[in-house]
């Protein structure tokens, strides 16, 4: 489904925040993170199979930029479709050739789930989960743009760890897991696995019983 | 569920839930075309639309004709992408029924 209009509309949107100084305050996750690792030389041999139409991006510190800067606007401004979800409270950007643009953060406190208005200027859900991410993430430099993504191991950490939860993802999580496992670094993997929760770490052994995968370390 | 099946779904709702935001955004952009007109050596700019089977020109004052351009574009580009969705949107009904 993805076309090189598609492409183009990353790197589109990948440009307007890096013109505004606003890509040092995201981690690009999701689907466009592999993209990023194969087309970056990070992982050699490694292609991204699957991507989808949503660019998420993580907010790496909701009060950062000091100065709040409105990402909406300047969406806006460039031609991006601008939605509110009454549902969910959060803010989407839409491109023209039809990509979701998504933003979230590591909720932190009690609660479930929040929507919290950011410094961005972009209602963002706070999800939990996030901080393998952000606690691991690593920058890479690809067409002038420095470009922060979770480390590979890191990314598959998280991936596994949410895997129950997804719903109607989870099948497509595992294709990506299962893709992304044999290029990942062992000992990274466990440096990251040993920082976890005992409930995370409890997901992971689970996760890795029930698809009969094995791994040296865990 | 396979991987197939929930990309669909997924796409499905996606594109349904975009679809809304883009005529929601439609609705408030002018519809027609821009026209120029020179009388007596100076540029005039006109917003034309069909009603019925007239078409109907409202004068553009000249500092708004730029504002005006720029949204006549943005709507051809949202009734572009809403056709695409809506194309889209028939796909994935037709593959899942």
């Amino acid at each position: 489904m993805i076309e090189g209009t598609q492409y183009k509309d990353f790197w589109r949107f990948i440009n307007l925040l890096h013109e505004n100084d606003l890509l040092q305050h995201m981690v690009v996750i999701g689907s466009w993170a592999e993209y990023l690792y194969a087309q970056s030389g990070i992982l050699p041999g490694f292609t991204a199979n699957l991507r989808t139409l949503d660019i998420d991006f993580l907010i790496k510190n909701m009060r950062r930029p000091v100065k709040s800067v409105n990402i909406t606007s300047l969406a806006k401004e460039a031609g991006y479709t601008i939605d509110h979800d009454v549902m969910e409270g959060t803010t989407k950007i839409y491109t023209q050739d039809l990509m979701e643009i998504e933003f979230i953060i590591e909720q932190k406190g009690k609660g479930d789930n929040p929507v919290i208005k950011t410094n961005l200027g972009v209602n963002v859900q706070a999800l939990r989960h996030l901080s393998s991410l952000t606690n691991n993430s690593i920058l890479i430099e690809l067409f002038g743009f420095s470009i922060t993504v979770p480390s590979p191991e890191a990314y598959v950490i998280h991936k596994i760890v949410i895997n129950k939860d997804r719903g109607i993802k989870s099948e497509k999580d595992i294709q990506a897991i299962i893709s992304l496992l044999p290029f990942i670094d062992k000992e990274k993997f466990k440096e990251i696995f040993d920082h976890l929760t005992k409930k995370e770490q409890q997901e992971i052994n689970n996760f890795m019983a029930n698809k009969n995968t094995r791994w040296d370390g865990i | 569920m396979t991987v197939l099946d929930s990309v669909l779904q997924e796409e499905y709702e996606r594109s349904k839930k975009m679809k809304a935001a883009m005529e929601r955004e439609l609705s408030t952009l002018p519809s027609g075309y821009i026209s120029k007109k020179i009388i007596n050596k100076n540029a005039y700019y006109y917003l034309q639309r069909r009603v019925g089977l007239k078409i109907i020109g409202n004068y553009i004052p000249p500092e708004e004709v730029q504002q005006i351009k720029d949204q006549v574009a943005k709507r051809k580009q949202l009734e572009k992408s809403i056709r695409e969705l809506e194309i889209n949107i028939k796909k994935i009904e037709r593959v899942v029924k």
